[in-house]
């Protein structure tokens, strides 16, 4: 081997120093934080020299299963919940452009991933035009948060595996209108331009979408 | 009636952007802030935690934080003062490093001669002093400047410019006492 000069010694460090991978699941701990703060401040008596994951889970394992006994999570004020919807729509207003075609195999694939939940597969399902099948933080539960084309723009489905609202509401603002159902195993909200028929999307979705439980 | 919905809705609106921020520090940083533990600690499960600790420290002080653009640097100056206050005390830094558990990933494209250069700079990184090391880290994975690596380390520049360069020289000294054994 050859001595090596500045550029070679600095690009090794480079590749080495970058080589660490995180494990697969540290995002999904890391963007469930706020929520396992919550319950951590609960038990803040427990030892404070602990991991925050092994100090948590515990609580956060009870509070899940008193949760799922209540029937999943208690319904949230529907301004709140709406408020929520519409910020974090906004957020993500930059995927509306994409061009990405995302195939059902695909979507179902990310679906399972981050809700346990997959939609079956027929010519309506299979025809829908999916931009961008992404998990998100909703409601204090890892949600899906689907963008498809709809008949006069971007249509946002949001799939929420918990009980957020008691009942179906409608909600608009300057530029979008959209729907929260409570469905089966959870809550689904559609939200389109104000012109856009959403409860086509919501029907065909409630029709289609299974549990894994 | 109006006056107190208004004032609900700008605190759940800032709830809500609240997280949102907080998810894209995660998306944006969490590899780096991962990575550097790794070089912090030499050990990854210890480096796991510690990630996770600072998450949730920052999470904690997210209010504290007043500019995206200083997001980076705020997030691994926690990190290191987690480190401090959990583990160093409770863990002085190890003579023998679990070298199977920071192994340096296969590199399938890499030369013989190249994989060899690889796993001793590897190996000597690992080595290093946390003095040298732990600027080195901020520098390499990071990419801050002797400045702000100063202020993070509360030292002065020349120091941080010095101990930078010494790092190097080590390092280049193994690989170049390796490569006139060979």
């Amino acid at each position: 081997m050859n001595k090596i000069d500045d550029t070679q010694l600095d690009q090794l460090l480079n590749n080495i120093m970058k080589a660490p991978v995180p494990p697969a699941d540290l995002q999904q701990k890391l963007l469930m934080v706020p929520a396992l703060a919550e319950a951590a401040d609960l038990q803040a008596t427990m030892a404070s020299n602990d991991s925050v994951w092994r100090r948590t889970v515990p609580v956060a394992a009870c509070l899940g299963l008193l949760l799922l006994m209540a029937h999943r999570f208690q319904p949230m004020p529907t301004a709140e919940l709406e408020a929520e919807i519409l910020a974090h729509v906004y957020a993500e207003e930059r995927f509306f452009a994409s061009s990405d075609h995302i195939t059902l195999q695909d979507m179902n694939a990310r679906m399972e991933k981050a809700i346990h939940a997959h939609l079956d597969a027929s010519p309506a399902t299979e025809a829908l035009d999916v931009h961008l099948a992404k998990d998100c933080w909703l409601a204090q539960a890892v949600s899906m948060h689907l963008i498809l084309t709809g008949d006069t723009g971007p249509v946002s489905v949001l799939m929420i595996p918990a009980d957020v609202a008691d009942h179906a509401t409608t909600f608009a603002d300057d530029r979008f209108s959209g729907t929260i159902t409570p469905i089966e195993g959870g809550t689904l909200v559609v939200l389109g331009n104000r012109q856009e028929p959403v409860a086509k999307y919501l029907n065909l979705i409630n029709d289609h979408m299974q549990w894994d439980y | 009636m109006a006056t107190q919905e208004t004032a609900d809705n700008t605190v759940l609106e800032s709830n809500a952007a609240r997280r949102q921020r907080y998810e894209a520090l995660v998306r944006d940083y969490y590899q780096d802030i991962y990575r550097y533990a790794c070089w912090l600690t030499r050990h990854k499960p210890l480096a796991e935690d510690l990630t996770q600790e600072t998450f949730m420290r920052a999470w904690r002080a997210f209010s504290s934080l007043k500019s995206q653009d200083s997001a980076k640097a705020w997030l691994f100056t926690i990190l290191r003062r987690e480190n401090a206050r959990l583990y160093e005390k409770q863990r002085p830094e190890l003579d023998d490093i679990d070298e199977h558990e920071m192994a340096l990933p296969d590199a399938g494209h890499l030369e013989p001669d190249q994989q060899m250069e690889a796993n001793l700079l590897h190996k000597a990184i690992l080595s290093l002093e946390p003095e040298y090391r732990i600027p080195l880290a901020l520098q390499v994975i990071g990419g801050f400047s002797g400045e702000e690596i100063g202020a993070m380390l509360e030292l002065n520049n020349n120091t941080v410019m010095t101990r930078l360069f010494r790092a190097r020289n080590k390092l280049r000294a193994l690989l170049d006492g390796s490569n006139e054994q060979d």
